[in-house]
């Protein structure tokens, strides 16, 4: 008797009709959609299609150039700057600023940022003066840095690691909260000595979200450059904007910001590449 | 069905004399201004009625620099602008997109309206005079601006090269007064009104005027092509303009001494209009007066050579001259 | 070495967590000790291994510990606590960097410790890449490198499955098997709590006091034998009488928090 079941559990059913006359038929499927994939080619075919789109407008003359120059007068603009050698001047100009103020900017974000993740004392007094400082515009103290540093690199230096000191400390300790506590009770547990939990522990712990951070202060030094060379700059990206806009030059305007884009690409490249590195692990 | 299409008919034909019937009320129109006496006969004209007199009836657009102004005419935001010359302005024009139909303010000697102001540090240096700024650190607002281009006339007049002048663009007036107070530069041009309190305070040192040494045309009435298409309006306005500049010039500017206005009781409702507009105290007011010619006149010839030495410099793009710009039909020259 | 509870209480804010508990572990011995949920046991041990800082009472350790031993009240815990961004060898070295081990001799060690527990061929693997038992023998392994006394065995099995905890169960009985190392082992299964114990300290419902310690007759070699599994059974469910009713109010008081 047994076998017998077994033979009927075996046979595949769908081939014929059950006793009742019922034929079976396939379960719908209905989890499609809800998981977006990360199609390469279709973000580039639409940007190319975007620029394709905005040169049709500017040749046919459906907008007014000075409104919106077309792709090919932006480039032109930027061939110009760089024959002329003054693109040059302009972006080593401003990547001495972005580099040097970044460069403060971090290494101060950094320490102030584990001593809060760290330390009580400096918890209760370095977040108050994070959220009392960190939303005033720079630009709102330009005047001030300038009575302060004068007219020189120093106030374009500080207006970028300024910007770029706040995002980072707060990035840095919420990294350092989020190091999972149980790691340093194991460490703990093993005796080992503070300094090298804070080395050993903490900072690969909160190595991910401060590279996060890396790539939002990156932006930021790129953004305030053109406000630190609001303060007497003869030469720089930021300087180059700014005047192409005090004097309407609008395609000169536009090769700026595409410069200052691609600033901004080729820093976001290089945050990936150090992600892969440091954080492979992941 | 014939029923509504009568009825839509109807409410055209409506509509259509309803239209016209307004258009001969009064022309309508926008002026874009900045609030600073060296527009002050366009107050006049507003607050006395002059536009309304002439079948217009104006709205005043505020603006807080000039630059915005010339784009806004463009854009057909206003109908007309009112404010000095800039780069920005004759890249727009060269382009075609304004022209120029009248004068405003210049400068003018007994007239302050543009300074040339020492630190304190520098003048004790010996930087006395406008002469002495020949290679100096020299705070400017923005390149191209019409203190950049005072600075290229002075250089001219005493024949220094302004390549020698270390020229600081530093984008704002306070900037500007900032770096001049903290000794960051060795000199700043600047307006009365900003540099008045930086002086009185001790915060820096005046040199002289703009107006006393290199005289030039600062600001100008201009319009976009499509507003001069309607030929009433521009003459109606540039009329009531001309009334109020003549008016400004003979009671106001004729009562000037040492740079000041007096305070009488011919001068007093008009300094009481400019104050009311321009959100300053009569007192101010008077020290505060930008020549403008009774006629409405324009100095042409400064015109094209502040364009020549825009585009000597490469702030205005090359290939056109003052003729290109200014709307002959209209402009009164000198 | 022994490990002594001395009258341990402890409070979280207003809440009275263990109420003077005090037992001893003695060298070499092996001590479980289950209670329905929220008794306090994990606090219980972290108090025990001077991670907790105990309201009264306190944990002792009488008698020194064995010469060679790096860190004589060592943890393994619930969820491994590994490195993610060290390998499989750098994280049982971990604990040796910080000793007066030369490279070599802690690079013995830690061959050694891989040995022991399997994982020789896996030395170069990332947490990521290991199932949940190989990950706890990483933390056995590391607990292994610095030689404890006394192994603080916090629910080591619970996160994994059945298959995988009867596994590592069978280690649990090899490397607890010369009697050079006790332990207290944490855990809410009975099973194996009766298993591996030489003693099982039964405590009550919040706030945990003991209850009753229940010794277990048997050497952990007889324990696996076909003939043990009925005796092992009858003292599971003598247990399981001790905390039947309190587990149940524990859960009703969970559900009506």
């Amino acid at each position: 008797m047994p076998s017998v079941r077994f033979k009927m559990l075996e046979r595949a059913p769908s081939q014929d009709a059950q006793q009742d006359g019922s034929v079976a038929r396939p379960v719908a499927f209905r989890g499609a959609g809800f998981m977006p994939g990360g199609g390469r080619a279709s973000g580039w075919i639409a940007l190319a299609l975007a620029i394709a789109l905005w040169q049709l407008a500017g040749s046919a003359g459906w907008v007014n150039p000075l409104f919106l120059p077309a792709p090919s007068a932006i480039a032109v603009a930027i061939y110009k700057l760089a024959v002329s050698g003054a693109l040059w001047q302009h972006v080593s100009a401003s990547v001495v600023r972005i580099g040097s103020g970044w460069l403060i900017g971090t290494m101060a974000g950094v320490i102030v940022g584990f001593a809060i993740g760290l330390s009580t004392l400096a918890r209760g007094v370095g977040i108050t003066f994070i959220s009392a400082l960190f939303p005033i515009p720079k630009i709102a103290l330009l005047p001030l840095l300038i009575l302060w540093l004068g007219i020189g690199e120093e106030p374009k230096i500080a207006t970028i690691a300024l910007g770029v000191f706040f995002s980072t400390a707060i990035s840095v300790y919420s990294g350092v909260d989020a190091v999972p506590r149980n790691l340093i009770r194991m460490a703990q547990s093993f005796n080992v000595p503070f300094h090298a939990i804070v080395i050993r522990v903490i900072w690969p712990g909160a190595l991910p979200s401060i590279l996060a951070g890396f790539r939002i202060t990156a932006s930021v030094a790129l953004l305030l450059v053109v406000s630190a060379e609001m303060i007497g700059a003869q030469f720089g990206i930021g300087a180059f904007v700014l005047q192409a806009g005090n004097l309407m030059q609008t395609d000169q305007l536009l090769a700026g910001v595409v410069i200052l884009s691609l600033f901004g690409l080729a820093v976001g490249k290089a945050i990936n590449v150090l992600e892969a590195r440091l954080l492979h692990w992941r | 069905m014939m029923k509504f299409a009568r009825l839509a008919l109807a409410g055209l034909l409506a509509m259509a004399a309803g239209g016209v019937a307004r258009a001969d009320d009064a022309l309508k129109a926008k002026i874009g201004v900045l609030r600073l006496s060296s527009s002050a006969p366009v107050f006049i004209a507003q607050d006395k009625g002059y536009f309304r007199d002439a079948g217009l009836d104006i709205e005043l657009k505020f603006f807080d620099a000039a630059q915005p102004i010339a784009v806004a005419t463009t854009s057909g935001d206003v109908d007309f602008g009112i404010t000095a010359f800039t780069a920005g302005l004759y890249n727009l024009a060269g382009k075609g997109t304004l022209k120029v139909i009248g004068g405003m303010s210049r400068e003018k000697a007994g007239y302050p309206l543009i300074g040339y102001f020492a630190s304190n540090n520098a003048y004790a240096a010996g930087l006395k005079t406008p002469k002495d700024l020949a290679g100096k650190r020299i705070a400017v607002t923005q390149v191209g601006s019409s203190f950049h281009y005072s600075l290229g006339l002075l250089a001219d007049k005493y024949g220094f090269k302004l390549a020698d002048v270390k020229v600081m663009p530093l984008q704002s007036l306070s900037n500007a007064a900032a770096a001049l107070k903290g000794e960051t530069v060795d000199a700043a041009l600047l307006p009365i009104s900003t540099a008045r309190a930086l002086v009185d305070s001790g915060g820096a040192k005046f040199l002289g005027w703009v107006g006393d040494e290199t005289p030039w045309q600062l600001g100008a009435v201009f319009a976009s092509p499509k507003t001069l298409a309607n030929k009433a309006l521009v003459t109606k306005l540039l009329g009531a303009l001309v009334r109020a500049d003549r008016e400004y010039h003979d009671v106001i500017l004729a009562s000037v001494k040492d740079g000041k206005a007096e305070i009488n009781d011919k001068t007093k409702p008009l300094l009481e209009i400019i104050a009311k507009y321009t959100n300053l105290p009569v007192e101010q007011v008077v020290g505060n007066c930008a020549y403008i010619d009774p006629d409405g006149k324009l100095d042409v010839k400064n015109v094209d050579n502040q364009i020549a030495w825009l585009q000597e410099q490469g702030f205005v793009d090359k290939g056109f001259a003052a003729d290109a710009i200014i709307e002959k039909e209209y402009v009164k020259a000198d | 070495m022994d490990l002594i509870a001395d009258h341990i209480s402890h409070r979280f804010g207003g809440l009275d967590v263990l109420d003077r508990v005090s037992f001893t572990v003695a060298s070499g011995e092996v001590v479980a000790i289950v209670g329905p949920s929220g008794c306090g046991k994990s606090t219980l041990l972290s108090i025990l291994g001077g991670l907790l800082r105990p309201s009264e009472g306190r944990a002792e350790l009488r008698g020194a510990p064995p010469d060679n031993s790096l860190n004589p009240l060592t943890f393994v815990f619930q969820d491994f606590a590994l490195l993610p961004w060290c390998t499989v060898e750098a994280n049982v070295a971990f604990p040796l960097v910080h000793t007066a081990l030369d490279a070599a001799a802690r690079q013995a060690v830690v061959d050694d410790a891989l040995r022991r527990t399997g994982l020789s061929d896996f030395r170069g693997a990332y947490p990521k890449q290991l199932s949940g038992g190989m990950r706890q023998r990483v933390g056995i392994a590391r607990a292994l490198a610095v030689r404890p006394a006394i192994l603080l065995m916090d629910e080591p099995l619970s996160a994994l499955d059945s298959q995988t905890r009867e596994l590592l169960m069978e280690d649990f009985v090899r490397l607890l098997a010369d009697g050079a190392m006790g332990a207290v082992y944490v855990t809410h299964n009975l099973e194996e709590a009766v298993r591996l114990a030489d003693r099982v300290v039964v405590l009550s419902r919040r706030p945990g006091r003991v209850r009753e310690v229940v010794s277990i007759p048997m050497t952990r070699a007889e324990r696996g034998g076909i003939d043990a599994r009925g005796k092992l059974l009858t003292l599971q469910n003598q247990l399981w009488s001790l905390i039947r009713e309190e587990a149940i109010d524990a859960e009703r008081e969970v559900q009506n928090a």
